[in-house]
């Protein structure tokens, strides 16, 4: 199962063409979305919000996951060490800003997951996600340093 | 009234599950959390350390952000009453724009305010680092790109996860 999650906004061209894969190879293409606020109902099964314990039970789950870049997303997937393509909301997708993509572009770099820009990439990304190896760089805890100065 | 030892402030969102991360790595909790309200605050609510929210500066209408006028003078009022009322000694934002306000109020009646950037703040510093950062007693950057950007206060020791 590919999980596909947008978190509580909505990212409706990543749904469509989620919906457009799984209609095309439905065993390929398994999706279960967390489809937030969008207005684009898929074909696939699909819930709108998730609790975060739900969230994390789905993610162990799948095989791999689909996140937009969204900072608690990535944090979880990161947590979970799993194998995940990002894709930030961006303005051309009808965000408001861009402000997804430093982040997921900078995920991408370290090797934590494949990056995909253009959701038209979706399926050659996910046969990427599948063949590559992803890492997960361990960084220093800010907590402990911040922890000093405040006692 | 009794001063507040240590508050921490954030949006929510990222910069909440950013602050829950933080305190994980740390072995204090704050005396006071302030947030604003949303539907993931609920993980706070079941801890011990009490809540207080903030109203929203700006309301959304799909993807646009309006600055609210009533909004904005209740957000003032709110943010003034609580530094009042808790008189922190320090305070750890995670921002977003929602904490300016209360770390201005906070700092005028003698509070040390840290504030840890969002870690997707990757190549640019965030419109709050930058307007908190002349009260910042220290910024916490997530990335070291930003160390450039910002100045002698800024300090990259890691992230939060």
């Amino acid at each position: 199962m590919i999980f596909v999650t947008v978190s509580t906004g909505h990212f409706d061209p990543l749904i469509k063409e989620c919906n457009r894969l799984y209609l095309s190879n439905p065993e390929e293409f398994s999706f279960f979305g967390q489809i937030g606020s969008g207005f684009y109902h898929p074909n696939f099964p699909n819930v709108n919000v998730m609790t975060p314990h739900e969230l994390d039970q789905k993610m162990v789950e799948a095989e791999l996951v689909i996140s937009h870049g969204g900072t608690g997303m990535l944090s979880r997937l990161y947590r979970l060490k799993k194998r995940a393509i990002v894709i930030p909301k961006q303005i051309r997708y009808g965000e408001a800003n861009d402000g997804q993509v430093e982040l997921a572009v900078k995920w991408a770099e370290l090797g934590m997951a494949v990056l995909c820009m253009d959701v038209k990439d979706l399926s050659a990304k996910i046969k990427e996600c599948r063949a590559r190896e992803l890492t997960f760089p361990q960084f220093q805890k800010l907590g402990a340093t911040l922890e000093k100065s405040l006692i | 009234m009794k001063r507040t030892q240590f508050v921490m402030i954030t949006d929510r969102g990222g910069h909440l599950h950013n602050a829950l991360m933080l305190l994980e790595q740390m072995k204090i909790s704050p005396d006071v959390f302030i947030t604003t309200l949303g539907p993931d605050i609920d993980a706070l609510s079941q801890g011990e350390t009490p809540i207080y929210r903030v109203p929203h500066l700006f309301k959304w209408f799909g993807k646009v952000r309006v600055l609210n006028p009533i909004s904005v003078v209740s957000h003032f009022l709110k943010a003034f009453w609580l530094a009042i009322r808790l008189r922190p000694y320090k305070v750890v934002s995670l921002g977003a724009s929602n904490v300016v306000v209360f770390c201005f109020w906070a700092k005028l009646l003698g509070a040390k305010i840290y504030h840890v950037e969002c870690m997707n703040q990757v190549k640019n510093v965030s419109v709050t680092a930058k307007l908190l950062y002349p009260i910042c007693h220290e910024i916490y950057v997530q990335w070291d790109e930003l160390l450039l950007q910002l100045g002698s206060k800024a300090k990259y020791v890691g992230w939060v996860l």
